[in-house]
């Protein structure tokens, strides 16, 4: 069956005059043109003409954009038919131009050269002057003789005929005779920085820089930059001009024949992006570039391209199976499969093992077994296993200067809690690395915490001569100066004590000094000179004097005399340097304590009654508490509760919420539970809602764990939204500290039975802590009925034992235990 | 990516002695005040393969790709000087230039 004819629809002139107006509205030039051209059969009105021109320019425009050079003067040239007034006559010549229609444009320039502006004119001389150059030998006979442009043109031909014979001195001559107002003004440049370029390529480049973007010789400044190109970014460069271009740079770089057949390999194999493509044009190009290199080349090229082994065998030679298994190690690793390059990676040590001949064999053993212990890491499995610690000691007995594994070692035995270990491997480093700085801290570190501070403080000595200025070991060395001098205080070794001391004063420099060591200096002074006598505790060799006399500290001289002593000035100067006031203070108490002496015995004045701490001196006392606290110092609660009523003093000084929560913080973690309240009280009346301080207030009033089953319902609804808050807030320290807290409750047994728990789910039977807690009470109460005297040591044991399981705090006695009265809790 | 050696400039079995005068030469050439990122590049290199044991690190463990361009640059290494262009390929070149721009 015959297809029927598309039937046009008989439309008025007025519809399809619309029709059109908008197209060419739009920007859709080519229907615009049909529809008006379809107008104008059927009447040609003078203002449908006019649009059909405008159509016709604004397309030719819109082609010439997208490099249709011949069809927009094609278009051009319809319109020129329907109106004479020649608009954009000058683009149209350009376009010719593009169209490689240079005779006509040539010729229609001289016609009409007058009419056009001079910037114009100058700008379409440039372009013929640059198709002359260009080999448009064509053109020249429609330009006068004595035209500017062909005078002009016949010097720059001489110039160039000079250049290519390399006189370049001749070729300067003709250059200079090129005018600034010339058309060959741009090529002018051109021509200078092709003189230099050989020589002195930064100065070519510049001078190329200086061709402007919208001169006819942009793209061939360009080009001639990148013979001043380096290397790198030179191939994809290269790879998008053409083949003469390609060419002249070549000459420029001086490149053979051969160099510019493995450019174009290269460039192939660029452009195929595959390792194997390049495998195979590296070793196609062997010989060119050099057979070791080649060879390096492909096999760095393996472990991306595993299938290319077989192909790299045949080519260069057979891999070793340890190099056979270390490339699909790395091809595992590349793809993340840890665990399997971790086994391939284990064949490769074994290798060695079996081949303890070849070079290198227990070096290179010994990195494959560290970069096990990298991987390991990377998955997160360090701690899991003892993989890692034996694979480390493993890599030392294979190489063992190793500093890392040494310190990846100890620290792999402390994170593991392994004293023993870690003690072992911090000698075995020492031994190894007497001088390195990283070793001797550690050393001095793990001294310290067996509070071998002789040792401690000898380390630090060595680690202060390899680095002086090294800070962490002079507060190390500090420390176990001074811890050691304390030792040998108790033990009445007083010259030797001085002379730790006098080290530990030397450590500090005289404008930062803490006063630590003066304060010492003058307790043991005091001590020397027997005006005082440190607390005997229970328990020791040594009983006090006379059972009438208190357990602190006893003057054993009158204060009088005491007081104008050196061994005072010094305590008087400590509390100076550490800043006075409650500082002093604390720090003397602190000093004190730590020699068994009780502070409030001293020939020193107590704190003015009216004295009020600032707020500047609570904030350094906080980090004074804080760096005592990481010392080790255990008596710190009742070093605070000495300086209680000071600090009471200060609840009220404007804190912000920040320095507030640092001294809720410090409190608690010295375990002042009533200051610890009283600061929150004042906290949770300025910040209400901020569950760090409803935690501190509640935790201080439970005084921690020790009353926790006193909970009341409404504080531990309280904390529940707390909790809820902290982690709205995104507060994730606060909501696990409080957590932590209600799993301590719950981890006692000592949930309240009245208290339903805020994460319900977590337990497993209800029925059984009810239970627990029934046992507890009655066990208090049966605890309540008995005479603790007449008890056997046994039995107190196990009543005591029971009641730290239920977590009640038992101060520290000596065994045998004294018989003593019932004690009231 | 470059490879240490490539950056340097040194063969893979250069001494350390050797690795070492190349690193102050290139430095010399790409001070930090003039190219700083060269020069990380150049004391990254520097650092990667600075000792034995560092170079045998790098050659066991290394697995990036080696990079093309330095495959080129080698490549384009060349002794022979630059020759001036004849009359007939400056022309062709200029005229290639010419075209759609």
């Amino acid at each position: 069956m015959r297809k029927k004819k598309k039937s046009v629809p008989n439309r008025s002139i007025e519809t399809l005059q619309t029709e059109a107006a908008k197209l060419l509205a739009a920007g859709h030039y080519k229907e615009a043109i049909d529809a008006y051209k379809r107008l104008l059969k059927k009447e040609p009105r003078q203002t449908w003409q006019s649009a059909l021109a405008q159509a016709y320019l604004s397309r030719a425009v819109a082609l010439a954009a997208k490099g249709m050079y011949k069809e927009a003067t094609v278009l051009w040239e319809n319109r020129a038919n329907l109106c004479q007034d020649n608009e954009l006559f000058d683009k149209y010549l350009y376009w010719l131009i593009q169209a490689g229609r240079n005779k006509r444009a040539a010729r229609l320039f001289i016609e009409s050269a007058a009419l056009l502006p001079e910037e114009i004119t100058w700008q379409l001389h440039a372009q013929f002057g640059a198709l002359l150059l260009a080999g448009y030998q064509e053109i020249i006979e429609d330009f006068p003789e004595d035209a500017p442009l062909i005078k002009q043109y016949s010097r720059i031909l001489k110039a160039l005929h000079a250049y290519y014979q390399g006189d370049d001195k001749t070729t300067n001559k003709y250059v200079k005779q090129i005018p600034f107002r010339s058309p060959f003004r741009d090529f002018r440049v051109i021509v200078k920085a092709l003189l230099v370029i050989e020589t002195d390529p930064d100065a070519a480049n510049q001078l190329l820089e200086k061709v402007p973007l919208d001169s006819p010789y942009a793209k061939f400044a360009e080009l001639i930059r990148m013979a001043t190109q380096h290397d790198d970014s030179l191939l994809e460069s290269l790879s998008k001009i053409s083949s003469p271009e390609q060419t002249l740079i070549a000459g420029f770089k001086g490149w053979d024949k051969a160099q510019f057949k493995v450019i174009s390999m290269l460039q192939s194999a660029a452009k195929r992006d595959t390792n194997k493509a390049l495998l195979e044009v590296v070793a196609a190009n062997r010989q060119s570039l050099g057979d070791d290199y080649c060879q390096q080349f492909c096999l760095a090229l393996l472990p991306s391209y595993p299938g290319g082994v077989k192909f790299y065998e045949r080519t260069f030679k057979p891999l070793s199976e340890f190099d056979r298994n270390r490339i699909t190690a790395l091809n595992y690793e590349r793809q993340g499969h840890s665990l399997r390059a971790d086994r391939q990676w284990r064949l490769c040590v074994n290798y060695f093992k079996q081949h303890p001949q070849e070079e290198n064999s227990s070096i290179k053993a010994a990195l494959i077994l560290r970069h096990l212990v990298e991987l390991a890491d990377q998955r997160g499995d360090t701690f899991e296993d003892n993989a890692v610690s034996n694979d480390l000691i493993e890599s030392l007995q294979l190489e063992p200067d190793d500093k890392a594994s040494y310190l990846n070692l100890i620290q792999w035995y402390d994170h593991q809690n392994n004293q023993k270990g870690y003690q072992k491997w911090v000698d075995a480093a020492i031994k190894q690395l007497p001088k390195d700085s990283d070793v001797l801290l550690i050393a001095m570190e793990a001294a310290t915490r067996k509070k071998a501070f002789k040792k401690a403080a000898g380390f630090a000595k060595t680690l202060l001569k390899v680095d002086p200025i090294n800070v962490k070991a002079r507060q190390i060395a500090r420390f176990s100066l001074l811890s050691h001098a304390r030792k040998l205080i108790k033990s009445e070794k007083y010259t030797l004590a001085r002379k730790e001391l006098a080290q530990a004063a030397s450590l500090e420099k005289t404008n930062q000094r803490s006063g630590v060591v003066q304060i010492n200096q003058g307790l043991l002074e005091l001590q020397a000179q027997g005006f005082i006598k440190p607390i005997i505790k229970r328990g020791t060799a040594t009983k006090p004097a006379s059972k009438n006399t208190s357990p602190a500290a006893r003057l054993v001289k009158p204060k009088g005399k005491i007081a104008e002593t050196p061994a005072v000035k010094l305590l008087q100067e400590g509390i100076q340097l550490t800043g006075g006031g409650i500082l002093g203070r604390f720090r003397l108490i602190v000093e004190s304590k730590s020699q068994n002496i009780e502070p409030k015995n001293l020939p020193l004045a107590q704190l003015d009654k009216h004295y009020l701490p600032t707020r500047h001196e609570i904030l350094e006392l906080i980090s004074l508490i804080n760096s005592y606290s990481e010392e080790g110092i255990t008596f710190l609660t009742e070093a605070v509760e000495q300086l209680k009523e000071q600090l009471q003093k200060t609840i009220k000084l404007d804190f912000s919420q920040d320095e507030t929560l640092s001294l809720c913080e410090c409190l608690k973690k010295v375990k002042h539970y009533e200051l610890l309240k009283q600061f929150a009280d004042q906290a949770v009346k300025r910040w209400s809602k901020h569950p760090a301080f409803v935690f501190y207030q509640i935790y201080g009033k439970l005084k921690g764990s020790k009353s926790m089953w006193n909970i009341q319902p409404s504080d531990m609804a309280r904390l529940q939204s707390a909790v809820d808050r902290a982690e709205e807030q995104g507060d994730k320290r606060t909501s696990m500290m409080i957590v932590g807290f209600l799993n301590q409750m719950e981890g006692g047994g000592l949930m309240p039975p009245h208290f339903g728990h805020p994460f319900g789910d977590m337990f497993d039977d209800d029925d059984e802590i009810e239970g627990e807690l029934e046992n507890i009470k009655d066990e208090l109460e049966a605890l309540e009925n008995r005479d603790l005297d007449k008890l056997s040591p046994g039995e107190l044991i196990k009543i005591l034992n029971r009641l730290e399981d239920i977590g009640i705090e038992i101060p520290d006695f000596d065994l045998p235990i004294p018989r003593r009265k019932k004690k009231k809790r | 990516m470059k490879t240490p050696f490539d950056i340097l400039d040194v063969a893979e079995d250069a001494t350390d002695e050797a690795i070492k005068k190349a690193y102050l030469r290139k430095v010399r050439q790409y001070p930090p005040e003039r190219a700083p990122k060269k020069f990380q590049d150049i004391r990254a290199a520097f650092e990667a393969i600075v000792s034995r044991k560092q170079r045998l690190k790098y050659q066991l463990f290394h697995h990036e790709p080696p990079s093309l361009n330095a495959l080129l640059e080698r490549a384009l290494r060349t002794t022979k000087n630059s020759c001036r262009p004849t009359e007939q390929l400056f022309t062709q070149a200029l005229a290639e230039s010419l075209k759609n721009r």
